[in-house]
C-alpha cells in the first residue's frame, strides 16, 4: 500500500513514516502543509494520505479541508485524517461530503501500529472509518429518553461497530457472530430506529451516526 | 496712608465735594442768568436744568466712581470734569469776583478734556498710546494756550469788558497775543478731540463682548460729547473763541444729553452685577430643586449664555473626567478657569474666551454652585474609579483568557505533539525489539502514554476549548453537548463570533450547567440582536456555585439571572455583543 503522510511536526511524521515503513507499508511522501499535501497526492497518486487536521498557517482545521480537496480531485485516493477533536463535528462534516473511502481517527491511535494499519486498509478498500472513542462518547452520552433505549446490549454493539464503519463481515468477526445473526440484528436495529435500511453501506454509516448525534 | 485716615480722607471728600458742587452750581446758574447772551445756559429754564444737572450728575458719578477703587482716578477726573462745567460760563463780565473771573478765564476749556482723560480712565490701569497722546495735547491745547498762556495777557478793559472783574493773573495787556493764543487753541481742539475718540473707540473694539456691555454706555456717551466738542471746535476756527449761535447751542445740548447718559452709564455696571446676582441667584435655586448629576454643564451653559460652557473634574494630576466619569481632554482652544479650594484645584472651567472677564462672576457662580459642583465631582470621581475598576477587572480577564488560550496551544501543540512521538517512539521500538518480553514492555508503556495523552487533552480542554478559540460560540457548545453529563438539547445558536471574553462566559457558563449532573436535562436557546446575546438555559434544578460565573459575567458588563421554581429553573445572561 502506498501512502503520503502529511503533518507539520517533522519529528512525528518521520516516526509514523518508519513505523509505517516497518510493516510493509510504503510511504512514498511525507510533507508539512496543505498545498504541499495536494501536490504530492497528485504526482505519487498514492492508495491512502494520513493527514493530520491541524495544519498551517492556523493550526485548526486545515488537514479536513485538504482532504476534502482531495476526495473531490482524486476519487481514487483514500483519505484518513487525524484529530485531535473528541467531537464529532469534523468526522460529521467529512463523512457528510464523501461518505466512502474516508476515515477520522483519534491522533493517539497512530502508535498502535495494528488499529493504524487497519484504518488504511478500510479506507483504502472504500469503507469508512470513524474512531471508537468517538462513536462510544455518541453512544453513552446522556439523552432525555428516546429510541436508542430500546435496543437491547448486544444491539448497541452492534450499532457501535456500524457507527464505526465496519461492514456486516467485520461485525460478525469482532462479536463472533454468525452474519446471519448480525444481520437479524441490524434488521431490529433499523426498525427500533425507525430508519430505512439502506444497501448503501456509507450512507448507512451516516444515517447511525445522525441519529448518535441528535 | 494709613487704612482709617484713608478712611477718613474719603469721608472729607464725600461730604464737602457734594456740598462745594451744590455751591458752585448755583452761584455758575446766577452768572448764567445774568449773562444769557455770553452762556447757553441762562436762557430758559431747560438750559437752567441742563446746566445744573450735567454738572451735578458728573459730580455725583464722579463720586460714586471715587469709592470704588479701581476707578478713584477716573472718578477724581469725572468730579473734576463736574466743576470744570459750572467754570466755563465764570468768564463773564458778572462774574464779581476777580478770583471766579480768573477762574473762569483760565478753566474755561478744560472740561472736555477731563471728560476725555476720565472715560480713558473709567474700567481701565492705564491709557493706550492714542489716549496718553490726545491727553497730553488736550490739557496742553485747553489748559495752556485756551486758558493759562492768555489770561497772562488778558486785560478786561482792552478786551472791551469795562465791567469785568479784575484778572488776577494777567502779566501784560495784549489782546493780540490772547487773540493768537485763542485761535490755537481752537486749532487744536478738533485734533485733540479726534485723538480721545479714536483712543476711546480703540478700547470699545478691543474689549472682550462682556466688558463692551458693562463699559459700552460710558465710551460711546464719551465719544457722542468728544464728536459734539470736536464740532463745536470746528465752528469756532477762524476765531479766538467759540461763537454763540443756534448751530453751536444745538451742539451744546448734544453733549449736556451725552454727559448725563455717559454719568448715568458709571452706574450701569452695578446695574449689570445686580442682574448677574439674580441670574446666580435663580441658579442657585434651580440647582436647590432639581440636583443635576451630570446637568451642571448645561446648567451652568444656559445661566451664564455660553452653550460652550463646561466643568471637568482634575482626578489625578494630568488627567479630566467629566461629570460622567469619563476621561476628558480640555479643549485647547477654550479658555480654563481653575476652581481652587484650600490649594486644590477641585474643578476647572471650560468656556468662551472672555466669560469671565469680571473674575467676580466665576466667584458668584463656583460660590453659588459649590454644592452641586462638589456633589457632582464625587460621583464624577466616584465614577471614574469605577470605570478604572471595571477596565481592569476586564483587562484581568481578557489577560487570563489569552494566557489561557495561549496555554492551551501550547499544550496542544508541544506536550501533546511530543507525547504522541513518545508513543510512535515506543511503538516502533517494539516492532524492532527482537525480545517479546521487551516488547510487550513497550507496548505497556506506549499505553500508558496514550492514557496521559487522554488526561493531557481534558485538561488542555478544560483550560480554554480549542473550538472555542478557533469557531466560536455554536461549534463550542455543540462539542459541549456531547461531553455533557445531562442530556443536552440546543435549541438555537447564533455562529457569528463574538469577542473572546464574551465567548468565554457564555461558555463557562453553559459548560457549568451542563457538567452539573444535578441541572437534569438541559435545553439552550442563545439569541443575539446585535447588541445583546442572550443565553438562556432551562434546566431542573440550578447548579450550585453560580456566583464566579456571575462576577464573570457582570465582569464584562453583564448580568446573569437564576430564577428557580418548583417546575425547574432558568439561567439567563445577558451579555453585550460588543466589550
Amino acid at each position: 500500500m502506498r501512502v503520503v503522510i502529511a503533518d507539520d511536526e517533522v519529528l512525528l511524521r518521520e516516526g509514523l513514516s518508519r513505523l509505517l515503513a516497518e510493516v510493509g507499508i510504503d510511504v512514498v511522501g511525507t510533507v508539512g502543509d496543505a498545498p504541499a499535501l495536494l501536490r504530492a497526492v497528485a504526482l505519487e497518486k498514492p492508495d491512502v494520505a494520513l493527514v493530520d487536521i491541524k495544519m498551517p498557517p492556523t493550526h485548526t482545521d486545515e488537514g479536513l479541508t485538504a482532504a476534502m480537496a482531495i476526495r473531490d480531485q482524486h476519487p481514487a485516493v483514500a483519505v484518513l485524517v487525524l484529530s485531535h477533536y473528541l467531537d464529532s463535528r469534523y468526522a460529521m462534516q467529512l463523512l457528510d461530503r464523501h461518505p466512502g473511502a474516508v476515515g477520522y481517527l483519534l491522533k493517539e491511535r497512530i502508535s498502535d501500529v495494528v488499529v493504524l494499519v487497519d484504518a488504511l486498509r478500510r479506507v483504502g478498500d472504500g469503507e469508512c472509518v470513524i474512531d471508537p472513542t468517538i462513536v462510544s462518547r455518541l453512544l453513552h452520552r446522556p439523552r432525555t429518553s428516546g429510541k436508542l433505549d430500546r435496543l437491547t446490549d448486544r444491539e448497541r454493539e452492534v450499532l457501535a461497530l456500524m457507527a464505526e464503519g465496519h461492514s456486516n463481515q467485520a461485525i460478525s468477526d469482532l462479536l463472533t457472530l454468525s452474519p446471519r445473526t448480525v444481520e437479524r440484528h441490524i434488521a431490529h436495529i433499523f426498525a427500533k430506529l425507525d430508519l430505512a435500511d439502506s444497501d448503501d453501506h456509507h450512507r448507512r454509516v451516516l444515517a447511525v451516526l445522525e441519529i448518535l448525534r441528535t | 496712608m494709613p487704612m482709617t485716615a484713608r478712611r477718613w480722607f474719603a469721608r472729607i471728600v464725600l461730604v464737602t465735594v457734594p456740598v462745594a458742587g451744590v455751591a458752585v452750581g448755583l452761584m455758575t446758574l446766577r452768572l448764567a442768568r445774568r449773562a444769557d447772551t455770553a452762556s447757553w445756559a441762562g436762557r430758559d429754564v431747560i438750559a437752567d436744568v441742563l446746566l445744573m444737572s450735567v454738572g451735578w450728575a458728573l459730580i455725583i458719578a464722579g463720586l460714586a466712581l471715587f469709592r470704588r477703587a479701581a476707578d478713584r482716578t477716573a472718578g477724581v477726573l469725572l468730579t473734576a470734569a463736574g466743576f470744570a462745567w459750572f467754570i466755563a460760563d465764570w468768564d463773564n463780565q458778572f462774574a464779581d469776583s476777580s478770583i471766579v473771573f480768573t477762574t473762569g478765564l483760565v478753566g474755561a476749556s478744560v472740561c472736555p478734556v477731563l471728560i476725555g482723560h476720565a472715560v480713558l480712565r473709567y474700567q481701565s490701569r492705564r491709557l493706550n498710546r492714542l489716549g496718553l497722546l490726545g491727553v497730553a495735547l488736550g490739557y496742553t491745547a485747553a489748559v495752556l494756550f485756551g486758558g493759562l498762556l492768555p489770561a497772562l495777557f488778558f486785560d478786561p478793559t482792552a478786551q472791551g469788558c469795562s465791567t469785568c472783574a479784575r484778572n488776577v493773573l494777567a502779566v501784560q495787556s495784549n489782546p493780540s497775543a490772547v487773540e493768537v493764543l485763542g485761535r490755537a487753541a481752537v486749532l487744536l481742539g478738533p485734533l485733540w478731540c479726534a485723538l480721545l475718540m479714536v483712543a476711546i473707540g480703540w478700547r470699545l473694539g478691543e474689549a472682550s463682548p462682556a466688558k463692551r456691555r458693562r463699559d459700552g454706555p460710558v465710551l460711546v456717551a464719551g465719544i457722542g460729547y468728544l464728536a459734539a466738542m470736536c464740532g463745536t471746535y470746528l465752528l469756532a476756527i477762524g476765531s479766538s473763541f467759540v461763537p454763540i449761535n443756534p448751530s453751536t447751542r444745538l451742539l451744546w445740548l448734544v453733549q449736556c444729553t451725552c454727559l448725563l447718559l455717559l454719568a448715568a452709564g458709571t452706574g450701569w455696571p452695578s446695574v449689570q452685577r445686580a442682574r448677574t446676582r439674580a441670574r446666580v441667584a435663580r441658579l442657585v435655586v434651580d440647582i436647590a430643586e432639581v440636583p443635576p448629576v451630570g446637568g451642571l454643564s448645561t446648567m451652568l451653559a444656559r445661566s451664564l449664555r455660553d452653550p460652550s460652557f463646561l466643568v471637568l473634574y482634575p482626578t489625578t494630576e494630568n488627567s479630566m473626567v467629566d461629570s460622567g466619569g469619563r476621561p476628558a481632554t480640555p479643549d485647547e482652544k477654550q479658555t480654563h478657569t481653575r476652581v481652587v479650594r484650600s490649594g486644590e484645584t477641585v474643578a476647572v472651567l471650560e468656556h468662551g474666551q472672555r466669560l469671565f472677564d469680571d473674575p467676580a462672576l466665576a466667584a458668584e457662580v463656583t460660590a453659588a454652585a459649590r454644592l452641586a459642583l462638589d456633589n457632582e465631582r464625587l460621583q464624577a470621581l466616584t465614577r471614574a474609579q469605577l470605570a478604572d475598576l471595571r477596565e481592569s477587572r476586564a483587562r484581568i480577564i481578557r489577560t487570563g483568557d489569552a494566557e489561557r488560550r495561549r496555554l492551551e496551544r501550547d499544550l496542544h501543540d508541544g506536550a501533546q505533539q511530543q507525547l504522541v512521538s513518545l508513543s510512535l517512539a515506543c511503538s516502533l521500538a517494539a516492532i524492532r525489539a527482537g525480545d517479546p518480553a521487551a516488547a510487550a514492555r513497550l507496548n505497556r508503556a506506549r499505553a500508558e502514554v496514550a492514557s496521559a495523552l487522554v488526561e493531557l487533552r481534558a485538561f488542555a480542554r478544560g483550560i480554554y476549548p480549542a473550538e472555542l478559540a478557533d469557531e466560536g460560540l455554536a461549534a463550542a457548545v455543540q462539542t459541549l453537548a456531547e461531553g455533557a453529563a445531562v442530556p443536552v438539547t440546543i435549541e438555537q445558536v447564533p455562529t457569528r463570533r463574538f469577542p473572546h471574553a464574551v465567548e468565554a462566559a457564555a461558555y463557562q457558563l453553559l459548560s457549568r450547567v451542563v457538567r452539573d449532573s444535578s441541572s437534569g436535562p438541559v435545553r439552550i436557546t442563545a439569541t443575539d440582536d446585535g447588541d445583546q446575546l442572550r443565553i438562556e438555559a432551562a434546566l431542573e434544578r440550578a447548579p450550585a456555585g453560580l456566583t464566579q460565573l456571575e462576577e464573570r459575567v457582570g465582569a464584562i458588563g453583564g448580568e446573569l439571572l437564576v430564577s428557580s421554581t418548583a417546575a425547574g429553573a432558568t439561567v439567563r445572561a445577558v451579555l453585550p455583543c460588543e466589550w
